[in-house]
């Protein structure tokens, strides 16, 4: 059958598009890759408990009526003039479906420069290290340095806390001052600057010593992680390595902030902008959700960070645009805007403009699934390689498993710095499917040869 | 406006094709520049899966595509050229008679092809499947690795010092006593001018009032994760519709011609149902496979003419004028039909004839 719309990611956002769709009388079907709704920030923890408001959403989407499939992975999108094809592998086969408007919620990935060292076992994401913490209930290691920006460096330090693990050290790449110049919009939300101030004193009666204005410049050690040096980082971002000091540990958390997931609507031809504010590339949406392609809205995180309040509102007015309530959304958008602002402020807090053209060595590893250092990716530009492209073609970053998921904001970075021109006016790389690895067993299931369409031989 | 330079030859593209011919011509002391819309390398001579195989090139072209071949064996590890031999598998008995007759004739047009013995299959290619009923094989089969072209001869033209301009694309051609050719940042005049822009020639020859009638493959290619070896040599069907080799790095890349959608204009994209049975195929060719995760599919523009024999001379009545587009097995004789070309610009004979850019096809093709 064809749905009338189709939503990928149970998030705050996807999970409520496919509500607000479910009670307009529209068909919906919702994919999802984890197999439970929440995404990240309501992800259910190994014990089964979990966050008020995730709990209320799972429980929203089994009254509804909507086709849930949990566990399923999205590895091709297409369109055509009645709607979009939706190709998804789940635990046994592989299968494709339709839908006349298709909504993405695919949230976001983390941003981790790259420093020496980064890719030794025991250095992890912040958002990693806390999806690990959450729903296996295990830690990274037992003595933590939690390293980056943003309150996800204090969301995961408190964490692994509660897990009973050693935090050795919290290293905030932002300034005390940076932090009281969002205090104005932490303010206006007070359930989450609660929550905040709740972090904040829990680190502060662990009395884990929290280095403000400092970065990590390097992690040593021999088969792990077993020491992160630090250093400060002064108001125009640039690292001074005269003042280093080491601090022992056996594993290292990284994250500078977050990157919206936009490979799935790029695959799809959607227009896209760069972010200056968070170093990023964003899908470019009018205010309901709304692409460059049409019946393709992308919403939450995957489209451009503004948080998990936010990303509420804007799965219901993507649904409601896709019903022509037009009506609506106006009230909605207020309310979205308000949880916006807050969402805004922490994701370019996050950012702090600390790019890895500051952070990588020449010998840093880039692009870790292929072994592309910075000097490899300065090297190709030098000789002449211009744009994500060519470099790519030339260093093969980002051509591994990982299909530059972790690593092309940075080589977009470096390779910007490299050229001496603005990330901004680079072309974004290339999306290729599968948009997931997928494997050949599942696509090729069931066949028998004889059941081949005829084959005309090529011209003799 | 742009101060117009001169030059002795104007190359537009940079594929393999026009990059061997500017290359030819700077050799021989040409002033020459090479104007291409977006990167060397960057169409159908970076987008193809890099095969160089006498067992699928046309039976005409197999003299070329012997030159062609050995011209990638001179330029070795710069193009990870990889000589591995090649088999060509036919799983039915159709498809063995099929084989058979096929390679008879390429073997009398000079390619070292034979038919092997139902034994001596596995022998020459373990990774096979035990379903394959016949086998033709060429030791001189092997690959390149496409996405080196542009870098190699971007360092050869400069080297020979040839003018490059990338990510230029052509705006207008005048005829003024020669050719004027006009990009965003750029106004160059010369005697000549060729056009080899694949499957992107025929707007540029609309410009100057030519309709060449060129068709374009949106071919599809797929490589897998790294794997542990599986096979060792280039892989193809008798029906000519597969072409598989695992590189050194581990990956496999899957080909074969099997369709995509788009146009050179808008792009390409796979089609999902195509894409499948490629797979299928070559998983039924090497069962290995099935334990491999597929990383990535692109499409490659291949352009072709109804008789799918190429454009490759002067234009008639235009002098100074040329083409080379639409050489079916394009990549493997590149770099030898760029010299032919360079040759017959710099008003030498040339080895092997070329083939009249100007000539009338039969209706329906």
């Amino acid at each position: 059958m064809t749905f009338d719309v189709a939503i990928i990611g149970a998030g705050p956002a996807g999970a409520s598009a496919a509500v607000a769709a479910a009670e307009r009388g529209l068909s919906v079907l919702l994919l999802d890759e984890n197999d439970r709704v929440g995404g990240q920030v309501w992800r259910v923890r190994y014990d089964g408990s979990g966050e008020p408001d995730g709990a209320a959403m799972r429980q929203a989407v089994s009254e509804a009526r909507i086709d849930y499939r949990p566990g399923t992975r999205v590895w091709h999108l297409d369109r055509n003039e009645r709607g979009f094809t939706i190709a998804y592998l789940d635990a046994t086969a592989a299968n494709t479906t339709a839908a006349r408007a298709l909504i993405l919620a695919h949230g976001a990935s983390e941003r981790v420069l790259p420093v020496p060292g980064w890719t030794l076992p025991g250095v992890v994401g912040l958002a990693g290290a806390t999806a690990l913490i959450k729903g296996q209930g295990v830690a990274p290691g037992h003595a933590a340095v939690v390293a980056g920006s943003g309150p996800l460096l204090y969301a995961a330090a408190v964490a692994l806390l509660d897990h009973g693990t050693h935090v050795a050290a919290i290293v905030d790449t932002a300034g005390l001052s940076d932090w009281i110049a969002a205090f104005p919009a932490l303010a206006r939300r007070p359930r989450l600057f609660a929550k905040g101030a709740a972090w904040m004193a829990r680190v502060g009666r662990a009395r884990i010593p929290i280095f403000r204005s400092h970065a990590v410049v390097r992690i040593d050690g021999g088969l792990q992680a077993a020491s992160a040096t630090i250093a400060p980082v002064d108001r125009a971002h640039r690292i001074n390595s005269q003042q280093q000091r080491t601090i022992d540990c056996d594993c290292v958390l990284l994250g500078n902030g977050l990157l919206p997931v936009i490979e799935p609507a790029v695959l799809l031809g959607a227009a896209t902008r760069f972010d200056d504010a968070t170093g990023a590339w964003q899908i470019d949406t009018d205010t309901t959700g709304r692409t460059s392609i049409a019946g393709l809205f992308a919403v939450g995180d995957g489209a451009s960070i503004e948080g998990a309040d936010a990303a509420i509102w804007r799965g219901r007015i993507a649904a409601a645009a896709i019903s022509q309530d037009d009506g609506a959304i106006a009230t909605m958008q207020i309310k979205r805007n308000r949880a916006a602002r807050l969402g805004l402020r922490m994701a370019t807090l996050a950012h702090t403009q600390t790019n890895a053209a500051e952070n990588a060595t020449p010998d840093t590893i880039v692009c870790r699934c292929e072994g592309v250092t910075r000097a490899m990716i300065d090297d190709a530009v030098i000789q002449g390689n211009m744009g994500l492209g060519a470099v790519k073609g030339a260093t093969r970053a980002g051509m591994g498993p990982c299909s530059g998921r972790y690593c092309s904001n940075a080589i977009a970075h470096l390779v910007a710095a490299a050229s001496n021109s603005a990330v901004a006016d680079l072309v974004p790389g290339i999306v290729r499917p599968p948009l997931r690895p997928v494997p050949l067993a599942a696509l090729v299931a069931g066949f028998d040869y004889a059941d081949l369409p005829p084959m005309k031989p090529s011209p003799l | 406006m742009t101060r117009v330079a001169t030059y002795d030859a104007i190359v537009i593209g940079g594929g393999v094709m026009g990059c061997a011919a500017a290359l030819r011509l700077a050799e021989a002391g040409m002033r020459v520049i090479l104007v291409e819309a977006a990167t060397l390398g960057g169409g159908a001579s970076g987008a193809n899966a890099g095969t160089l195989s006498l067992q699928i090139k046309r039976l005409a072209l197999i003299p070329y595509a012997l030159r062609g071949l050995e011209r990638w064996q001179a330029l070795g590890s710069r193009v990870g050229y990889r000589k591995t031999g090649g088999l060509t598998l036919a799983f039915t008995q159709d498809e063995a008679a099929l084989l058979a007759e096929r390679m008879a004739l390429k073997q009398a047009a000079g390619a070292p092809v034979t038919m092997l013995a139902r034994s001596a299959i596995a022998a020459h290619e373990p990774g096979v499947s035990n379903a394959v009923v016949a086998a033709s094989w060429c030791a001189e089969d092997g690959y390149a690795d496409s996405t080196k072209t542009g870098l190699t001869y971007r360092s050869l033209l400069q080297a020979a010092g040839a003018d490059i301009a990338e990510n230029q694309p052509v705006q207008q051609i005048d005829e003024n006593g020669g050719w004027t050719v006009v990009a965003d940042a750029l106004r160059v005049h010369a005697p000549r001018l060729l056009m080899a822009a694949g499957a992107w020639t025929v707007p540029l020859a609309k410009q100057i009032g030519l309709d060449p009638d060129i068709r374009v493959r949106v071919n599809t290619v797929t490589v897998t994760e790294r794997m542990p070896p599986i096979v060792a040599t280039v892989v193809g069907h008798a029906t000519g519709l597969l072409t598989l080799k695992q590189k050194p790095n581990g990956t496999v890349l899957i080909g074969g011609g099997w369709q995509g959608r788009g146009s050179p204009g808008t792009g390409g994209t796979i089609d999902q149902a195509n894409l499948i049975t490629n797979l299928q195929l070559a998983t039924h060719a090497v069962p290995a496979l099935r334990t491999a995760r597929a990383l990535r599919s692109w499409t490659g523009f291949e352009a072709h003419t109804p008789d799918f024999m190429p454009l490759a001379g002067e234009i008639s009545g235009r002098p100074g004028l040329f083409m080379l587009a639409a050489v079916r097995g394009g990549y493997t004789i590149g770099p030898y039909i760029g010299e032919l070309m360079g040759d017959a610009m710099l008003g030498r004979q040339v080895e092997l004839p070329l083939y009249d850019p100007s000539r009338t096809f039969e209706a329906a093709a």
